[in-house]
């Protein structure tokens, strides 16, 4: 009874050698992806605080650089949370096919949709300012 | 026989309800942004082919630096980037939509050799992504050691 309940909640679909060896890539690339990203964004940072900014019109010298720097800083917080679910579907794959463990592997994919829910839902907002902006910009040519 | 098939199958991971969700959401999600993706290299190519000749003379002008540079020499130059950019993301959008299509289809029909199709194609798209990643974090040091 309890084997039919097993075999009713599977896809008929397996972690066979191949997938698993597939799988062991992709959690190798999640990772070095994630860590890339940290670094990256590490290095925009540091770069942020270091490089001269560009004064912008009725923008002082402080007040441009305090601007560049909360923008810097909230592209990377937000790049931060995404490459942490990369991160952790990385690190939870390689653990499930290292050790056969079902929840890590569980673990693992829940972080990989987590990952591709937000990198859509960010690619909605960025597209919707485009458009936006593409609207205002036609708008303000015909009534100039 | 079958029964035993299916014992050695349970002893190891498996493609739950849980883990299959979780997939089948990717892949909608992978989906959709493949297309619009696609939607956007589409955009470019056309904005490209359209307002392609205007590019190059304006190119010039608003970087001084390229000045003494013939404008055949400059559309030749501006034409390379643009296939390099197209091409390498257009090979990532591909793959990308590639894993959504085949995963998503290999649930749905539970199909053993599709999913691991699926697979391979999400495994080559972040080699793309990951190859890209250390090549800007590469230019990324060398703009933090130029600027310091």
């Amino acid at each position: 009874m309890e084997q039919e309940n097993i075999t009713d909640d599977l896809f008929d679909v397996e972690i066979d050698q191949k997938a698993k060896s597939l799988l062991a890539d992709i959690a190798r690339w999640a990772r070095i992806i994630a860590i890339t990203s940290f670094a990256s964004y590490g290095l925009t940072l540091l770069y942020s605080f270091v490089a001269v900014p560009e004064v912008q019109s009725g923008l002082t010298g402080s007040a441009a650089r305090i601007s560049q720097i909360a923008i810097v800083l909230i592209f990377v917080t937000i790049g931060t949370i995404l490459n942490l679910f990369l991160l952790r579907f990385g690190t939870d794959v390689k653990a499930a096919i290292d050790t056969s463990n079902q929840a890590k592997l569980e673990s693992g994919f829940n972080s990989f949709r987590i990952y591709w829910k937000i990198a859509g839902i960010l690619l909605i907002i960025v597209l919707s300012f485009v458009v936006l902006a593409v609207l205002l910009g036609i708008v303000g040519n015909r009534y100039t | 026989m079958d029964q035993e098939n299916k014992s050695s199958f349970l002893s190891d991971l498996l493609v739950t309800h849980s883990v299959g969700d979780h997939l089948h959401d990717s892949a909608k999600w992978c989906r959709f942004i493949g297309i619009a993706f696609a939607s956007i290299l589409g955009l470019y190519l056309l904005l490209f082919l359209v307002a392609g000749s205007v590019v190059a003379p304006l190119l010039a002008t608003m970087l001084p630096e390229l000045k003494g540079v013939g404008g055949n020499v400059l559309t030749g130059v501006l034409v390379t980037v643009v296939v390099i950019f197209l091409g390498l993301f257009g090979t990532l959008t591909v793959y990308l939509l590639r894993f959504a299509l085949l995963t998503k289809k290999a649930l749905e029909v539970r199909n053993q050799a599709m999913f691991n199709e699926g697979l391979r194609s999400l495994r080559i798209f972040f080699a793309i992504y990951g190859v890209i990643g250390i090549l800007s974090l590469i230019s990324n040091v060398f703009q933090v050691l130029k600027a310091l």
